[in-house]
């Protein structure tokens, strides 16, 4: 069967922020390295896989996007190097891939997404017109998109509205 | 116009969000008068070099001072405020 021109997929994930302390962004590293054989990404990007991942959420704060419960275990390793807080309720993720995923990205999103500036790996936070939203190349031509659950469903009107005529 | 985040890179204006003149200082200290004035009502206007801040609202939320000249709207530098 040939690709799709473009599919949407909602997933559930266990989220987290991690927020380093004032001058606690190595000893944060150094704990995430130790404890998930993860390397913290630098700013914008992502590193880890499918049941665990860090993407980067602005200076001195990640983001874990986890297929599990990871907010009470990374408070626990983290306790006095970082602020961490269970996000899990608090976005809408969207897994969107196919032939025109860029071009149905494009119409909303005001960033560069031609791989060369924006590859697999890349994070950016950014916005969907007045939505703020946080973007991960996973693998080629497959992106997440993580807006707050509130605006979900708007969010999700307009990237169908958007994404029809590529079907 | 657009802007070069230091951690996001080149992004619109519609990203930011506009903080001001970054060279007021506020007159801590001074009994309430014509300093607290100036510093709550009074703006500089200058046609030329104009250092404002900026809020990366809709990227990394970092604060951002931007010097820029007003009348060119050319931008010679950004730079993130101290943590």
């Amino acid at each position: 069967m040939d690709e799709p021109g473009i599919a949407i997929v909602t997933r559930d994930r266990f989220l987290a922020s991690i927020e380093a302390r004032r001058g606690q962004a190595g000893a944060v590293a150094a704990t995430i390295a130790a404890a998930y054989g993860i390397d913290l990404p630098s700013a914008g990007r992502w590193a880890g896989g499918a049941d665990i991942a860090f993407a980067w959420a602005g200076p001195g704060e990640w983001s874990a996007i986890a297929d599990r419960p990871i907010a009470r275990d990374l408070a626990g390793r983290l306790a006095g190097q970082a602020a961490v807080t269970d996000q899990s309720d608090g976005w809408h993720l969207t897994e969107v891939s196919g032939l025109r995923v860029r071009d149905t990205l494009a119409k909303m999103l005001p960033i560069d997404l031609d791989p060369a500036a924006l590859p697999p790996g890349a994070v950016a936070l950014t916005r969907a017109g007045h939505i703020d939203l946080r973007l991960r190349h996973l693998s080629a031509g497959v992106y997440e998109l993580a807006v707050f659950r509130s605006l979900g469903a708007d969010f999700a009107g307009w990237l169908e509205a958007s994404a029809a005529e590529f079907r | 116009m657009r802007l070069t985040c230091p951690h996001c890179g080149n992004r619109g204006i519609e990203e930011f969000a506009y903080g001001g003149d970054a060279d007021r200082r506020r007159p801590d200290g001074e009994p309430f008068g014509q300093a607290w004035m100036d510093y709550v009502y009074l703006r500089r206007n200058p046609a030329g070099a104009h250092r404002e801040w900026w809020y990366h609202a809709s990227g990394c939320r970092a604060w951002l001072v931007v010097t820029r000249d007003t009348t060119t709207h050319v931008v010679a530098s950004v730079q993130e405020v101290a943590r």
